[in-house]
C-alpha cells in the first residue's frame, strides 16, 4: 500500500535569530502523511509542534532560517516555491485551524462574509452562490440558525462557536491537508467532542489528511491513526496509535503517559517528568532529553540514532525503553 | 456526621439585564465537610465561577444563606467582607496563574499580601518567616521570592498562587481550575502538591474544573452544574460508575478515551439563562431523553442513598428503593 504522500517532510530544521543568539527550534524533523490519514503531533508547550506547522504553511517570519532535505506538499516543493505559489496552495490545498479562534477571525467582518471571501478567492464562486454556500457551511458545522448567524461578528459568539466558524472556514476551500493547531484547547469537553467528531467526519468524507496538534495524549489517541511525539524540537518517537500506546519506546513518551491523568485512579499513580525543557539557545547535546532522562548513559552523547522498530514505528533513542510489566 | 464546614442554602445570584433577569446561579444548596474535597464541574457559562465568587464573598448573593461553621456570612456585604475576620477561613486559588499575580509585586509581596491585610499585627520578621514557610511547603525555591511574576514559569506561578492562599491557613480552599493552564507534566506535580497539602494542613477543597479526569483524582464528591443549578451530586465513584443524570452521562462520554462508554453527543446550545421558565427542566431540548413531562415540571434535586440527581428519568437506578 505505497501511496505518494500528500506531505513529505525530511530533515526539517528551523532556527530563529534573536538578540540572545540562535534558537534551535526544530532539528531533523521528518514525517510523511498520506491521503485520508490523521496524524497527531503531541508534546509539551515549547516542543516545536506549532513551529512545525507554521514551517509547513510557510508562515514563519524573516527571523526564521528554514532548511530541509525535502519539503513537498501535493507535488509542490515548499522550499523553492515562490510566495505567490505558496499563497495559492494555502487555503486551497492546505489550510490551518489556528489555536485561538477568536483572535484568528477578522473582528470587523461578519462571519458569513469571511466564509464568502474564502469561497470567492479559492473557488471563484459568484457572489450569490457563495452567500448560499456560506450559510450551508455554517449549518454543516452545526451553528444553530445559520441564516441569522451569517451576520454575526466574532465577538457575539462563544468560544465554541468561533471554533466552529474557523472549521467552516477551513473546510470551505475543500483542502487536501488540514493542520489543526490545538483546535479544542479551552473548550468544554462536550464542545470538544462535537468539534473533533466534525473534523473526523469531514476527513473521512473528503479523504482529507489532517495533522492534529495537541498536548492531550488521550485526545490524540482517540482521533489519530498515527502520531509523533515531540520534545524540544525533535520528534522522539513516531508510530501508529497502538505502537505508541502499547509499545511506547522512548523514555519521554513513557513518562508523558505516566503523567496523563486519564486511566489513573489515584494521584500517586501519576508520575512527574523530571526537569524542564533545555534552553534552545544553548549548544545542545545530540539527544535533547538526556538531562531529564532517567536512564541516560554515557553512550547518549553519541549522535542520535533513528531506530526503526518496524515498518511504522520509529524512535530516536540509544536506550529504547520498555515499561516493566 | 459532624456539622459541615460550609453550607449553602438556596443560594441565587440574579443579574438584571436589558432583556430580563439572568439567573447565573439559581437555588444552589451544597455542603462541604471538614477535610472533604468537593469537585464542581460543568460547561463554561453554567455558573461555576459566579458560584465561586459568591462563595468567596467577592460578590453578594441575591438570595440564600451561606454559613461557615454554622455562622452566617452570606449577609455580610462583599465590600466589607474583604477585611472581615471570617475572610481568613476561605481562600481562593485563581484560574490563571499569570493574570492573578500583580506584575508589579515581587513574589515575596504577593505571598505576604494576605497576611499583611488579614493576619493581624505582625512584625517584619514574622512576615518573612511566614512567607518562607509558605514557600517551603509549596516547594517554591526561596531565591524566587525576590523575582517578579514574568520571571517565573507557569508551574512556579501556580505554586505562588497556592502559597499565598495557604499562608493564612484557611479551612476552605477554593481552587478555580488550578491546572488548566499547565502542561501535563507540570499538572501532575501541582495536583500531587495539592493532595499532600490537604492532608498536612487539614483543609477542605472546592475544586472547580471541567477536566473530569482530574476531578476523579482529587475529589471525594462531585457536584455537576448546569445552567445555574446543581443537577447531580454524589460520591466521585458513583458519578463515574453510575451517573444518574443524562447530562452527567454526556459529560463523561465526551472525555477522550471514554471508548467503553456509549457516546452521547449534545447538539445545540444550552437554553438561555435569561428568565428561564421555572417549570421546564433546564436541560430540556438538549437532553436525549427529554419527554413532555420535562417541559411541564422541572425535576427537583432528589437524594437516594447519598446520590442526588434532578431528573424525572434517572439512569442506573435499578438497585435503589422505589
Amino acid at each position: 500500500m505505497t501511496q505518494v504522500p500528500i506531505l513529505d517532510i525530511r530533515n526539517l530544521k528551523v532556527d530563529f535569530a534573536t538578540r540572545d543568539g540562535m534558537v534551535h527550534a526544530l532539528e531533523s524533523v521528518s514525517f510523511q502523511l498520506v491521503r485520508g490519514e490523521t496524524m497527531g503531533l503531541v508534546g509539551e508547550s515549547g516542543s516545536g509542534k506549532s513551529v512545525s506547522a507554521y514551517a509547513v504553511m510557510r508562515l514563519l517570519g524573516s527571523s526564521a532560517h528554514v532548511t530541509a532535505d525535502r519539503m513537498v506538499c501535493g507535488g509542490v516543493d515548499l522550499r523553492s516555491a515562490s510566495d505567490a505559489e505558496v499563497a495559492s496552495l494555502r487555503g486551497k490545498r492546505m489550510t490551518m485551524i489556528f489555536q485561538n479562534a477568536r483572535a484568528a477571525l477578522n473582528p470587523i467582518r461578519s462571519i458569513g462574509d469571511q466564509i464568502v471571501d474564502v469561497l470567492r478567492a479559492h473557488r471563484a464562486m459568484p457572489k450569490r452562490e457563495a452567500h448560499e454556500a456560506a450559510i450551508m457551511a455554517l449549518a454543516e458545522v452545526r451553528i444553530p440558525d445559520p441564516k441569522r448567524r451569517y451576520h454575526a461578528y466574532p465577538f457575539e459568539l462563544s468560544g465554541g462557536m468561533c471554533q466552529r466558524v474557523m472549521i467552516a472556514l477551513a473546510f470551505a476551500s475543500e483542502p487536501e491537508l488540514l493542520i489543526a493547531d490545538e483546535p479544542t484547547t479551552g473548550l468544554d469537553v462536550t464542545t470538544q467532542a462535537v468539534i473533533m467528531d466534525l473534523i473526523r467526519e469531514k476527513s473521512s468524507q473528503r479523504q482529507m489528511s489532517t495533522i492534529l496538534i495537541t498536548h492531550d495524549l488521550t485526545l490524540a489517541a482517540e482521533y489519530c491513526d498515527r502520531f509523533a511525539v515531540m520534545h524540544a524540537g525533535h520528534i522522539v518517537e513516531q508510530g501508529t496509535t497502538t505502537d505508541i500506546f502499547q509499545r511506547a519506546t522512548h523514555p519521554y513518551t513513557g513518562l508523558l503517559m505516566q503523567a496523563t491523568p486519564h486511566g489513573a485512579t489515584t494521584l500517586s499513580e501519576l508520575a512527574a517528568i523530571p526537569g524542564s525543557l533545555p534552553d534552545l539557545r544553548r549548544e545542545l547535546p545530540p539527544c535533547r532529553f538526556v538531562h531529564r532522562c532517567p536512564q541516560s548513559t554515557p553512550a547518549c552523547a553519541a549522535p542520535l540514532p533513528r531506530v526503526k522498530l518496524d515498518a511504522s514505528h520509529e524512535v530516536a533513542c540509544h536506550m529504547p525503553w520498555r515499561e516493566s510489566e | 456526621m459532624t456539622a459541615p464546614l460550609l453550607e449553602l442554602e438556596n443560594v441565587a445570584k440574579i443579574y438584571p439585564t436589558g432583556s430580563g433577569q439572568l439567573h447565573a446561579v439559581d437555588g444552589v444548596s451544597l455542603t462541604i465537610s471538614r477535610g472533604e474535597s468537593l469537585g464542581l464541574v460543568g460547561e463554561s457559562g453554567c455558573g461555576k465561577s459566579t458560584l465561586v465568587r459568591v462563595l468567596s464573598r467577592l460578590i453578594d448573593p441575591t438570595t440564600g444563606a451561606i454559613r461557615i461553621d454554622g455562622q452566617s456570612i452570606g449577609d455580610i456585604p462583599a465590600r466589607r467582607f474583604g477585611t472581615h475576620a471570617e475572610r481568613k477561613r476561605i481562600q481562593v486559588v485563581f484560574q490563571d496563574p499569570t493574570d492573578s499575580l500583580n506584575p508589579q509585586f515581587r513574589i515575596f509581596d504577593s505571598i505576604a499580601d494576605p497576611l499583611r491585610r488579614l493576619g493581624g499585627r505582625k512584625t517584619r520578621t514574622e512576615v518573612t518567616e511566614a512567607v518562607h514557610e509558605a514557600a517551603r511547603i509549596t516547594r517554591l525555591p526561596p531565591e524566587l521570592l525576590s523575582r517578579y511574576p514574568h520571571q517565573l514559569s507557569g508551574g512556579q506561578k501556580a505554586r505562588v498562587g497556592i502559597a499565598r492562599a495557604i499562608i493564612l491557613r484557611p479551612e476552605l480552599l477554593i481552587l478555580d481550575e488550578p491546572t488548566s493552564a499547565l502542561d501535563v507534566s507540570v499538572q501532575v506535580v501541582i495536583l500531587q502538591l495539592l493532595g499532600e497539602l490537604r492532608e498536612t494542613l487539614g483543609m477542605s477543597y472546592l475544586f472547580v474544573s471541567h477536566d473530569l479526569n482530574v476531578v476523579k483524582l482529587v475529589c471525594d464528591r462531585v457536584a455537576v452544574m448546569y445552567l445555574g443549578k446543581i443537577i447531580e451530586c454524589a460520591p466521585v465513584k458513583d458519578i463515574f460508575e453510575r451517573p444518574a443524570h443524562p447530562y452527567t452521562k454526556a459529560l463523561l462520554s465526551a472525555i477522550p478515551g471514554a471508548a467503553e462508554m456509549e457516546r452521547v453527543r449534545l447538539d445545540g446550545e444550552p437554553r438561555s439563562p435569561i428568565d428561564p421558565d421555572p417549570n421546564v427542566c433546564r436541560f430540556y431540548g438538549r437532553c436525549p431523553m427529554g419527554q413532555e413531562l420535562c417541559a411541564q415540571t422541572a425535576p427537583p434535586l432528589i437524594e437516594h442513598g447519598g446520590h442526588a440527581a434532578a431528573c424525572h428519568f434517572r439512569l442506573n437506578q435499578k438497585d435503589l428503593p422505589a
